[in-house]
């Protein structure tokens, strides 16, 4: 069930309608059975695999808070890390990890024809996972008690507006809102919905019309030029962040309408000057979820520079690994651990640079034009299918532009921007304002006319037929 | 008991949303005034027959042809002439094919005529084989959609459309009938074309009359450019026939033998080098179901053969004819339904010397 399908909001709109006449004990019953039918409509056998990450994080967090040794509760937790990574692994990794093997044992004429899981990735296992997997982790550090309700800890694993893809919710932030009762006000229903349009309004009009502009690209790449991939790899920018940015607004907007509080996903990452400022722009759950369960207990930056740089990229290469089954999502991971290793090494000295050169204000700017480039490059590693795809991307965008004049650059460049220039404005609004919800704190005949050309930029350009989100396949 | 202080925590009245609510509604309004040059060429024809058909007045026709898109062309004047000259009294045909229909429309929009107009006596149907899916004629599941059923939401009510489509499509129709009411929605792919090329809009149009009474509602078309194999590869890709399509062809044979019509089932033709794809094993299939069908209902004769092939200049794209195409196959059509059928004179009686 799609966000952006009528069925979703057939659905929501009886789910909501029954969540405003229950009391907080049946509204979680009713939100519990409602993100299982949801997740069921996907396919309704990776229930079973939802409920067995639930009950399995449940009872070994239960077993972590009452063991009386460090030991033993060191184990329950290998235990349920070992566990939860393993059902990532099989389901996720394991034909990846042999067709590699495989790959690698050919290169040293050893031919082997191991078996394959021929099995369909479970849509969200990546995010409920992890989500699951900081419960047992919070508990184990002590940062929060283990609940003693299932029911509780399975809707926090399972809260529909955010079990496919994200943000991956902490337990200390949402597990009190489960547990305690919520207050649903007429003004949080105005915010949500304000943000579930403006989420759909990415989705449909932006993601959804610029993918028309890179999917051919990347499907016929090796007939592509230079301007063709620039022009896709813009696109492409816009397009993935408006396709995970819009799922991260419709969730943040349908859980305000019924009283949750979600952790904000993105602030305006394309205004980032370097990697650091982009990943604490972008994917803010996984980039926080990583820093707190992954580089900080590696040591973070408290070993040493060589040791913060292994950490870096250990991070950052499993972070890549993490979105998905491919080489070239650990490309990459890699790329932007190199970016944020660089960043490291350099910025000292730029520092120096610009305290003893007077820099112009608009140096700032330059900045985030530059690293938004540098950016764009790590997304022709991430929406490429393959490391020969990559190769003949690059080499088109630096050896390709033969024939390319002024006119063609400038039709490229009106092709994206009827899609771009509300997003653009909008963006640029909230981020001098520093507010997401600026929109709302327009005067109404501003709000009037911003709306009026929203819907009509959706219904008209919008396009028809749910598509899919692009994190869903992670 | 309630917890919630959903309506009673507030008095902001959301009032921008009302204001874009009566914007949306002038803008609305607006569309409309432009709908004759908004709409698709498909939508005009579709609206055009549908008030034909429901104006009492209409004329009466000895013999109507009901079909999709690939037989708007047939020139039905032709064929009333040829027939009058086989007869030897005035014969009249009306094309009322409609475009990107299936057989559970042609069987509506059947009931629909002899809810208001005496019964023909012979009714030239013809379906390609690709429309012989219910499927072909829904939607993309999402919100605004678009497509053929749009199109069969123009002509039918939703008691019509739900005794053709199974329950579990109802939540389909029953959301294309709710945004058919929206000019805005409906017709926005129309309204896309046209804030893109403007100039449309204060181009001179044909009125509809002029463009299908020529022939008897039959459609003129030009030479066009001849298919591309592209375009007949993606005209290849059918989606095969269901059964539901073929419960509804029966009913509609029962529905004319209740009225005494015979029904002559035709193809139109396919672009010459169509082997082994998907329109001709669909033929195939009815070359296989049609004898099955014939053999219950005594009303209903086939026309030879049921897969015809034209060179492809006589097409403007991988499965429409072009005007010359047209005219060519209107001729050929009349000759065969002389040549191979002696019931004429039966239906419509001789006028002997």
């Amino acid at each position: 069930m799609l966000f952006n399908s009528l069925q979703f909001f057939i659905f929501f709109v009886i789910v909501y309608s029954l969540y405003l006449i229950l009391n907080h004990k049946w509204q979680n019953r009713l939100l519990l059975v409602a993100s299982y039918i949801f997740y069921g409509a996907w396919d309704w056998r990776f229930l079973t695999l939802l409920w067995f990450s639930t009950l399995m994080d449940f009872f070994l967090a239960r077993r972590i808070e009452g063991a009386f040794s460090q030991t033993t509760k060191r184990r329950w937790l290998i235990c349920s890390v070992v566990l939860n990574l393993g059902i990532l692994g099989i389901f996720k990794y394991f034909n990846f990890f042999v067709d590699s093997l495989q790959c690698l044992l050919s290169y040293f004429h050893i031919h082997l024809s191991p078996a394959t899981l021929h099995i369909v990735l479970p849509v969200g296992i990546s995010f409920y996972t992890f989500q699951s997997l900081s419960y047992t982790i919070d508990v184990y550090y002590g940062k929060i008690k283990a609940t003693r309700y299932l029911s509780d800890f399975a809707l926090y694993v399972a809260f529909f507006p955010q079990l496919v893809a994200g943000p991956i919710e902490r337990a200390t932030h949402l597990l009190p809102q489960v547990s305690s009762p919520r207050r649903v006000t007429l003004e949080g229903f105005y915010q949500g919905c304000f943000l579930a349009f403006w989420g759909f309004f990415e989705k449909v009009f932006v993601a959804d019309n610029l993918a028309k502009i890179v999917d051919p690209v990347f499907t016929n790449s090796s007939a592509a030029n230079g301007l063709e991939v620039l022009t896709a790899l813009y696109a492409f920018a816009f397009q993935i962040f408006c396709d995970f940015d819009g799922y991260s607004n419709i969730a943040r907007g349908v859980a305000q309408c019924m009283g949750f509080e979600i952790m904000v996903n993105f602030r305006w990452p394309y205004f980032a000057v370097s990697p650091r400022e982009f990943w604490q722009r972008w994917h803010i759950s996984l980039s926080t979820w990583l820093k707190d369960y992954l580089y900080i207990p590696l040591g973070g930056n408290r070993g040493g520079e060589l040791k913060t740089y292994r950490n870096l990229f250990i991070t950052m290469f499993l972070g890549g690994l993490w979105h998905g089954a491919s080489w070239t999502f650990v490309l990459w991971g890699v790329y932007h651990g190199s970016l944020l290793i660089l960043h490291r090494l350099f910025s000292p000295l730029v520092r120096n640079i610009s305290r003893n050169i007077c820099f112009p204000s608009w140096s700032r700017n330059l900045q985030m034009v530059l690293f938004f480039h540098l950016v764009c490059f790590g997304w022709l590693l991430f929406r490429s299918t393959s490391i020969g795809q990559i190769g003949q991307m690059v080499h088109a965008l630096f050896g390709q532009w033969s024939g390319v004049g002024f006119q063609e650059g400038l039709k490229a460049a009106v092709s994206l921007v009827p899609f771009l220039w509300i997003l653009l404005l909008i963006q640029i609004v909230q981020y001098v304002r520093n507010d997401p919800l600026v929109m709302l704190k327009f005067r109404p005949l501003t709000r009037m006319v911003f709306y009026y050309v929203c819907l009509m930029a959706l219904i008209v350009w919008g396009e028809t037929g749910a598509k899919e989100f692009i994190y869903f396949q992670f | 008991m309630r917890k919630n202080l959903f309506i009673s925590n507030s008095k902001a009245v959301p009032l921008a949303l009302l204001g874009c609510l009566l914007l949306l509604l002038v803008t609305e309004g607006v569309a409309r005034q432009y709908a004759d040059r908004i709409r698709s060429f498909s939508d005009l024809i579709i609206l055009y027959k549908k008030n034909l058909v429901e104006d009492e007045q209409l004329p009466y026709f000895n013999g109507v042809l009901l079909g999709d898109s690939r037989i708007l062309g047939v020139d039905a004047r032709l064929i009333s002439d040829k027939l009058t000259q086989s007869v030897g009294r005035n014969v009249s045909f009306y094309n009322f094919s409609l475009p990107e229909h299936d057989v559970r429309g042609y069987y509506l929009f059947l009931k629909k005529y002899l809810k208001r107009h005496r019964p023909p006596a012979v009714i030239l149907f013809s379906v390609s084989s690709d429309n012989w899916s219910g499927e072909n004629n829904l939607p993309k599941s999402g919100v605004f959609m678009s497509g053929g059923l749009h199109r069969t939401c123009l002509l039918f009510s939703m008691a019509e459309l739900a005794e053709v489509y199974p329950w579990t499509f109802w939540g389909m129709v029953f959301t294309a009938k709710i945004e058919g009411t929206s000019f805005l929605i409906s017709h926005r792919r129309m309204i896309r074309n046209a804030l893109e090329n403007p100039v449309r809009l204060w181009a001179p149009y044909p009125p509809m009359a002029n463009v299908t009474l020529g022939r008897n509602g039959g459609v003129h078309f030009g030479v066009g450019h001849p298919p591309s194999e592209e375009q007949i590869r993606q005209a290849n890709a059918g989606t095969g026939v269901d059964a539901q399509s073929i419960f509804w062809f029966e009913k509609f044979l029962w529905l004319a033998r209740e009225h005494g019509i015979r029904v002559v089932f035709f193809s139109a033709p396919w672009p010459q080098g169509m082997v082994l794809n998907s329109p001709v094993e669909g033929a195939d299939f009815l070359k296989g179901i049609l004898p099955g069908i014939q053999g219950r209902y005594e009303n209903m004769f086939i026309l030879e053969p049921v897969f015809v092939t034209y060179p492809r200049e006589f097409f403007r794209d991988g499965e429409h004819l072009n005007g010359p195409g047209f005219d060519q196959f209107s001729e050929g059509l009349a000759q065969r339904l002389i040549g191979q059928f002696n019931f004429w004179p039966d239906i419509f009686g001789r006028v002997l010397d």
